[in-house]
């Protein structure tokens, strides 16, 4: 479980996230939701230590996470980014670094560390991409050997932001189906994610975020039923048969 | 495997220039005589021509390309901008000011021009951090901003060159680098510095991928992205700086020869350090060789060889890149 109390942050003299406290539960997959520059990329960031908070606390499992040292934190969260250079690197090298916590200097990776890669890789099926660039793939298999550093890396917490946008929709179901796999292993899985109907229907657990505040943190039907949604955004979310869906505001 | 034969196939190819290097010069000594004159030791004059110029001419080749090649591909990397190298952001120029300040004030002693070399680098480097700090700068404006300390560092040194021209380093050939009078004292302590530094960068190889990944991806891995990347611009300054204390301002390998290796290794590159570093020993050995040779007795400083056989070979590159892409 993480525990986040009181946490301020931002960029420069700008504060993003102004108070925010929070629960991500253990082996649930969070979902964080919120418009356009609230404070959700930061408040991932300020979860891996990209960022330092200006004040506030982050407990991992009764460890605070700013007291570990770089390597030690990389072992309990790992973070996939939502924009980021395209490397012009192998597929299994780039893998092949989320075991980089688990070495010391000098860094040569180990026997076990190729095996726990070549896991990631065939349970994400890109064994047969293993010899190719990353430039080469397309966004949605890029983003699945992101996701495979992620696994190599053995984090209980994984952090993703975005993880699919830009990916069509059989990619984002595959994608959002890892994710729930991923739980039900014991991981735990933050996400920001765009789409209200999907966060809805992916989600244990929801944080809505505006303005830098929370504005809900509950199971995604106390959150529908609350009608923050509706507010926050401006659209009207709906309920039928299980799903959900958005319309324009009529106001 | 192809990597290994890439790395085997450029020990021998540095073996042959270094040999080359020792056997070609405006003296011609006969190849049966080479070995005589070597164990003979520098009384006669085949010996004297060897030990006090071949022997040392080969080494400052070999260790200013391995050097400021190893220096590009750190730069590159920790920049993530294939344009950026020594000689274009700054770091170049810095050592040689430095140089240039430290002789005109009347410095003779080699390890004094390496330390004033280093140092320059290394406050040039700083500097463009500092400014990249300061102002959030993108990747972009930081090589911008390296470009410009390039030229006003460079004013400074013509600046000197012109009030106290004896401090020009005794020969014309420093501005665009050149060999033609190497000397012992400026060599040996630079080439010390570039192995102990060179080593160092070798065994930092996975952090600087990591690193090349985004400063992101590199934190989240568990790399202080900030620590590690002064640690490289100092390492990459320190290979620089030595460089061009004995071998003036020797730009283009640096940009060069790292983006030609990184092309032939196609992301696979863990042996991109050490390849780029003998890839550079390779071309200024080879170019040197015809800068003595092709104009014999006379000779063209290094530099111009370079951009001379480099320049179309980078333009190649470049070009057939670009049409892999389509």
């Amino acid at each position: 479980m993480i525990g986040i109390k009181n946490l301020t942050a931002g960029y420069g003299d700008k504060t993003v996230l102004d108070n925010v406290s929070l629960t991500i539960p253990d082996s649930r997959v969070t979902v964080i939701l919120g418009p356009n520059g609230c404070g959700k990329s930061t408040l991932l960031k300020c979860i891996c230590q990209i960022i330092k908070p200006f004040s506030g606390t982050i407990v991992a499992d009764g460890e605070e996470l700013s007291s570990l040292s770089f390597p030690e934190r990389a072992k309990r969260v790992s973070y996939l980014a939502q924009n980021r250079p395209v490397p012009d690197i192998l597929v299994r090298n780039l893998v092949l670094h989320g075991r980089f916590p688990y070495l010391s200097y000098p860094r040569r990776y180990r026997p076990e560390d190729r095996r726990v890669v070549d896991e990631a890789l065939e349970r994400l099926g890109l064994s047969s991409y293993a010899d190719k660039l990353v430039s080469e793939l397309s966004g949605g298999e890029r983003q699945k050997v992101y996701l495979a550093m992620s696994l190599a890396q053995g984090s209980r917490t994984l952090l993703f932001d975005e993880p699919t946008t830009y990916l069509d929709i059989a990619h984002q179901f595959a994608v959002l189906d890892e994710v729930r796999q991923l739980c039900t292993e014991g991981k735990s899985v933050v996400m920001v994610l765009h789409d209200i109907p999907e966060a809805l229907e992916t989600a244990d657990h929801m944080i809505v975020l505006s303005g830098g505040r929370v504005m809900k943190e509950d199971t995604p039907e106390k959150v529908f039923e609350s009608g923050v949604l509706d507010e926050v955004f401006g659209v009207r979310v709906e309920r039928g048969d299980g799903h959900y869906w958005c319309r324009r505001s009529i106001s | 495997m192809k990597s290994r034969i890439l790395l085997i196939s450029s020990i021998i190819l540095l073996l042959l220039s270094a040999f080359l290097s020792l056997v070609s010069g405006a003296v011609s000594i006969p190849l049966s005589d080479l070995f005589d004159a070597a164990l003979a030791g520098p009384e006669s004059v085949a010996g004297y021509v060897f030990w006090y110029s071949r022997l040392p001419r080969t080494v400052a080749c070999i260790a200013a390309g391995f050097a400021l090649s190893i220096s590009g591909a750190v730069i590159q990397s920790v920049l993530a901008n294939s344009l950026a190298a020594p000689g274009i952001i700054g770091v170049n120029s810095g050592a040689g000011f430095a140089v240039t300040l430290a002789t005109a004030l009347g410095a003779v002693s080699g390890w004094m021009i390496s330390a004033s070399a280093f140092l320059g680098a290394m406050v040039t480097s700083l500097a463009i951090m500092v400014i990249s700090r300061k102002t959030r700068a993108s990747r972009t404006s930081v090589l911008l901003a390296g470009v410009s300390l390039n030229y006003i560092l460079g004013a400074f040194s013509d600046a000197v060159l012109s009030l106290v021209p004896q401090a020009s380093m005794t020969s014309g050939d420093f501005r665009v680098g050149g060999f033609s009078s190497i000397s012992h004292v400026r060599l040996y302590p630079a080439v010390i510095i570039i192995a102990l530094s060179a080593l160092a960068v070798f065994t930092l190889s996975n952090e600087l991928e990591v690193l090349s990944l985004g400063d992101d991806e590199a934190r989240t891995l568990g790399l202080d992205a900030s620590v590690m990347r002064v640690v490289f611009l100092l390492l990459a300054s320190a290979l620089a700086g030595a460089a061009v204390s004995f071998a003036g301002l020797l730009g283009f390998v640096g940009l060069l020869v790292p983006n030609g290796i990184r092309r032939l290794l196609r992301g696979d590159n863990r042996l991109l350090l050490p390849l780029s570093g003998i890839g550079g020993a390779v071309l200024v050995t080879l170019c040197d060789i015809a800068s003595r040779m092709m104009f014999r007795p006379y000779e063209l400083p290094v530099g111009i060889m370079l951009s001379l056989i480099g320049g179309p070979v980078f333009l190649m590159l470049v070009l057939k890149r670009r049409k892999g892409r389509v």
